[in-house]
């Protein structure tokens, strides 16, 4: 038994954000892959939107398990992706990105993006009957600081100037804090030791109504929520065991809904079932430790990126649905995503051979790639790739382990050579994305090293000007690529599937399954 | 049916042709194992592809015979080194007896009170996971039963008057226990191994369902059961082939067991 | 007397015994609870604090001491993953478990000891042979896979319940008893056909003795003889299984629950070793055990009530 440094599964997942096979979609049109394929089928979604029928109840499948729903201290993605029904911020994400106002009416930025004045809206009622106010606001703000959520290290000072009006001031300038402003809004000294935990109560379109571990966990719609109300009466959500339960499960009736791969796309009856085709927003690829031999030299990353081919990998495991990426951005990021990347590496086994030669490996190389069992979809890609990599002369040996091995592992001790997951960004900004690459970041596994990489970073994020920050980000993303940090593969398809008898879904550019847009048709 | 000349020929006929197509497998295959072909997925058994393609466009009765050999080897593997520990364990406990005894039969009881599955799960975790841990974890599982069929024996013949009457003509305790003891227990221990294996690869495919187990792309039986659950009903035959396979296996093992059980009793 | 007094010696014996292993186990696993329950960004003043709190910076053998007295208290701590006391946590799933092991050993003993008879008074006839292919059938199925055909055939065929859909007892309990069936049902298969084995055997070795051939002279009829000597026979043969059987309930309860969505605590079990939740696994691991431990205990006992003669050969 080698020795291992303490594991702090839980919280790093929340670090990481890897939701592997994600938990968020967006529209279909931004899957380009299988755009006709897909676009046939959400068309479907999106219509008969005359026959809206408030009330009824909706059962979500989940086969994953939350860990709490305290918005500071739950970790899993599934959590957050429930909890935002519960919870909400001064803002609030919409389906395409932006931000737009929540408990606050209105936000004002000043021009060097340091100060950010939030009005709060009038009449914003919490799930336990009381209103919001201010106290309750800088109460969260306090939390958030306490709780080290993303982004709040950066808050110098936040005071309320009268009732209705929050300012926070920040050290330094961050076009991003909207983002962040996102983070909930609890009644004052409700958190103090976690109560929220078992317990939420948030100004959500849902309120909480129930958990039983392991078995289901039910919301109620909020009556007196401050925008437009659900249509639902009730929400249960039902957790299963194991993701290959989920469709038995829907066909005998016993859930509603549930997000899966595309492998799904064969096996569900389109007229019953609505499918709602969107991106994971997370970056699959097969992440080399740069540190380990033999990855780390450029000219190895770069063989293993002329050896393998994306697209062979969406074709095989994803049934063509998949975004193929040669960076680590996510195209959902329109603004930032640099598209021209993505053929950087033509696939050419001869080419990739030349190069291991050029590295001193004319016999090719073999190495390990650790895959968390958890992840079917991580499973397939690595023997799809296991037969990519042997026409290059490359032996890959797939070492499958659980979740928690993964996380202190690969994650944390960074003992590894080779893996296979999704990174999924925290928030909807390129930081969540590049900041990982920097060299002495916290959470680069990968072990990437370049000063022209955090030279380009940093100039993007001290800029207050949005083309600068842009063209900067593109740069990092170009240093990614042509050093090969790892072989960018794919954005995941995600596929929401419910009943014909629902309607309404949208996808969000991050994790969130939002049930006040889901209603019942006629 | 005397003596279970029946049972013995049905049960080696069905191992024979297990075991010949996992021996076969070594040197041909059909299709290579990982060879994929998406424009063929899930295709339902033809004079093509006997058993089908799966998900990734396999042919899954070349992986349903490579599949064999990995089952039957982690199924070797385990109820060997079991026999050979619990033999040792065994003729120990009961030939020495005393505190020696109780001492092996208390820690035996011990590890007997925790379910199967669970002593696996904590053996993977602590050893890592690697294409062999499944042989230890199971074999630590059934370590316990095995044991305890040798102390049972060991504690029937150890007073037998021949045993005695080799003991007064100055034979050794190793000699008496190898020589003596042991061949008598051998019968017994037969048929537990041959329920060992078959139990071995229920577990096996029941640690594949939780994840552990072979590594990929190599199959197993249960592997090959677990992954083709979650297309069951799109493409059947995926588990229908490795459940087919364990299905025969099984019963060759339990009519070998049987018939041996008949022919030693008669 | 003194067998009790030894029985009940040798139980305490091997339930210290589990708790060092137990103990053992999940120090030998790396992890600490305190930085698990705070994440990385905590302080190490946090930590210390949490760590004296926890009692996880004292000496290994104190650890141990406090835990065992803690655990002989019902104090079992705080689960890491839920974020709520192991008890309450543990209280509505050991319930579901205990009634799905209730209906598998039920059912068990219903379908296996006539089955058993029944196939042994059919000796050497083709009825004998065409349950004991099914007896290997049965055998020969891996759980999981039943569980999965079991959900198929009686869910969405012929629709006699909603794979998926569990009732909690707490809303309603025949719902309840409706839905676990099925699940029941899984892991009862192999138990039986083990079962029939045995009480198969248990008869015929019974059927050859000198009393049932002596109670044939006088004339009784077969079926008598059959019901009034043999049944008891193969009551006391399957008596010693019923440990076995047990344990299997728990093994089998680990997968069945997974493919059924039952939250019992064999599900509650692999979430929390997957995880690395150890105040929570530690309980199951010494509550299972315990329960094994006990029944075998029990079934000793049983066995010395309804016949004395083994206490000879023991």
């Amino acid at each position: 038994m080698k020795s291992r440094s303490l594991p702090i599964i839980l919280a790093l997942a929340a670090a990481l954000n890897l939701a592997a096979c994600g938990k968020s979609s967006t529209t279909a049109q931004t899957s380009s892959a299988a755009d006709t394929q897909a676009e046939t089928t959400a068309s479907v979604s999106t219509e008969g939107a005359a026959a809206v029928q408030d009330g009824g109840s909706f059962v979500y499948g989940l086969a994953t398990e939350i860990d709490n729903l305290d918005p500071f201290t739950a970790t899993t993605a599934d959590a957050k992706s429930i909890y935002f029904n519960i919870y909400e911020g001064l803002v609030k994400v919409q389906t395409d990105g932006t931000f737009t106002g929540a408990v606050a009416s209105d936000y004002t930025v000043s021009d060097d993006a340091k100060t950010y004045t939030f009005t709060l809206r009038d009449g914003v009622q919490f799930h336990n009957g009381n209103p919001v106010t201010a106290d309750d606001v800088l109460y969260s703000i306090q939390h958030a600081i306490d709780s080290k959520i993303t982004g709040y290290d950066n808050v110098d000072t936040f005071e309320k100037t009268d009732d209705h009006t929050i300012v926070i001031s920040l050290k330094k300038g961050d076009t991003d804090f909207l983002a962040d402003a996102s983070q909930a809004i609890v009644p004052k000294d409700s958190d103090n030791n976690g109560e929220l935990a078992l317990n939420p109560i948030g100004t959500g379109p849902f309120a909480f109504e129930e958990y039983a571990v392991q078995d289901h966990l039910t919301l109620k719609r909020f009556e007196n929520y401050w925008g437009t109300p659900a249509h639902l009466d009730e929400v249960t959500v039902r957790f299963l065991a194991d993701s290959s339960q989920e469709l038995v499960n829907f066909q005998s009736g016993a859930i509603d809904g549930f997000t899966a791969d595309a492998s799904i796309t064969e096996q569900v009856d389109p007229d019953t079932a609505n499918l709602n085709v969107g991106n994971s927003n997370a970056v699959q690829a097969l992440y080399l430790n740069n540190a380990a031999a033999p990855f780390d030299k450029k000219e190895v990353r770069q063989a293993l990126c002329y050896a393998i081919d994306p697209q062979d990998v969406i074709d095989t495991v994803d049934y063509g649905y998949g975004t193929k990426i040669g960076t680590a951005m996510i195209p959902g990021l329109s603004v930032y995503f640099d598209d021209s990347l993505t053929d950087t590496y033509e696939a050419n086994p001869k080419k990739a051979k030349d190069l291991l030669a050029k590295a001193g490996y004319p016999d090719g190389v073999s190495f390990t790639v650790t895959v968390p069992s958890v992840y079917q979809v991580h499973v397939d890609t690595a023997q799809v790739l296991v037969n990519d990599l042997a026409e290059a002369g490359i032996t890959m040996n797939i070492n499958q382990v659980d979740w928690a091995t993964w996380l202190e592992n690969v994650y944390t001790n960074r003992d590894y050579e080779a893996t296979i997951v999704s990174v999924d960004g925290a928030i909807a900004s390129p930081t969540a994305f590049l900041s990982r690459y920097l060299s002495d970041a916290g959470n680069n596994f990968v072990n990437f090293k370049s000063d022209e990489f955090d030279r380009h970073y940093a100039a993007a994020t001290e800029a207050i000007d949005e083309s600068v920050r842009e063209q900067e980000f593109k740069a990092c993303e170009k240093v990614l690529t042509e050093d090969a940090a790892s072989v960018y593969l794919q954005d995941i398809a995600n596929i929401l599937v419910y009943n014909k008898k629902f309607n309404g879904y949208a996808g969000y550019p991050l994790y969130a399954v939002d049930f006040s847009a889901i209603y019942q048709v006629q | 049916m005397k003596n279970g000349k029946w049972e013995l020929r049905i049960g080696f006929l069905l191992a024979g042709i297990v075991i010949f197509l996992a021996v076969l497998s070594i040197f041909w295959t059909p299709y290579g194992i990982n060879e994929m072909d998406k424009t063929a997925r899930m295709t339902a058994p033809s004079l093509e592809h006997l058993f089908g393609t799966d998900n990734l466009g396999r042919d899954v009765f070349s992986r349903a015979i490579v599949g064999g050999r990995f089952t039957l080897l982690v199924a070797i593997s385990t109820v060997g080194a079991c026999t050979v520990i619990s033999t040792i364990l065994g003729l120990i406990a009961g030939y020495v007896g005393g505190a020696v005894d109780e001492v092996i039969m208390r820690l035996i009881d011990a590890v007997n009170s925790f379910p199967g599955i669970l002593i696996a799960l904590v053996i993977v975790t602590i050893m890592q996971q690697g294409n062999y841990t499944i042989v230890i974890a199971l074999c630590v599982m059934f370590i316990p039963s095995f044991t305890r069929i040798v102390r049972t024996g060991t504690l029937q013949y150890k007073d037998a008057d021949f045993v005695r009457s080799n003991k007064v003509f100055g034979d050794s305790d190793l000699r008496l226990l190898l020589v003596h003891i042991f061949p008598n227990i051998l019968p017994l221990l037969l048929s537990s191994v041959i329920v060992g294996l078959s139990n071995a690869i229920l577990a096996e495919s029941g640690m594949s369902y939780l994840g552990l187990g072979i590594q990929p792309p190599a199959p197993s039986w249960g592997r090959m059961l677990y992954e083709a659950q979650s297309f069951l009903f799109r493409a059947p035959w995926c588990a229908l082939a490795p459940g087919f396979m364990i299905v025969v296996t099984i019963v060759a093992f339990n009519c070998i067991g049987d018939g041996l059980k008949k022919r030693f009793l008669a | 007397m003194r067998y009790l007094v030894k029985k009940i010696f040798i139980l305490i014996v091997t339930m210290f015994l589990i708790s060092i292993l137990t103990f053992c186990a999940f120090h030998v696993i790396p992890g600490d609870p305190a930085q698990l329950i705070l994440g990385t960004t905590a302080s190490p003043e946090k930590l210390d604090a949490l760590r004296t709190q926890l009692g996880t910076n004292l000496p290994l053998r104190e650890q141990y001491r406090n835990w065992i007295t803690g655990f002989l208290c019902g104090d079992f701590g705080t689960s890491i993953r839920y974020s709520m006391p192991v008890k309450s946590l543990i209280e509505g799933h050991v319930t579901v478990t205990l009634f799905l092991g209730l209906m598998v050993i039920c059912l068990t003993m219903l379908v296996s000891i006539p089955l058993g008879i029944f196939t042994a008074k059919k000796r050497g006839t083709w009825v004998e042979q065409f349950l004991g292919f099914f007896n290997i059938i049965g055998l020969s199925v891996p759980g999981f896979f039943l569980s999965i055909l079991l959900m198929w055939v009686f869910g969405l065929v012929l629709h006699l319940f909603t794979p998926g859909a569990y009732v909690s007892y707490i809303d309603s309990i025949p719902g309840f008893l409706q839905y676990m069936i099925f699940p029941a049902i899984a892991i009862s298969i192999p138990e039986i056909a083990t079962l029939t084995r045995y009480v198969q055997t248990a008869v015929l070795e019974e059927m050859d003795k000198d009393y049932v051939r002596t109670a044939r002279g006088k004339g009784a009829g077969t079926e008598r003889i059959l019901y009034r000597h043999i049944l008891r026979n193969a009551i006391v043969a399957v008596i010693p299984l019923i440990g076995m059987i047990v344990g299997s309930i728990f093994s089998g309860s680990i997968i069945v629950e997974q493919v059924f969505a039952v939250p019992g605590i064999g599900r509650l079990l692999i979430s929390s070793v997957t995880g690395r939740d150890f105040p929570l696994t530690q309980t199951l691991v010494m509550y299972i055990a315990l329960i094994i431990v006990l029944t075998n205990f029990a079934v000793d006992l049983l066995i010395q009530i309804i016949d004395p003669r083994i206490r000879l050969s023991d």
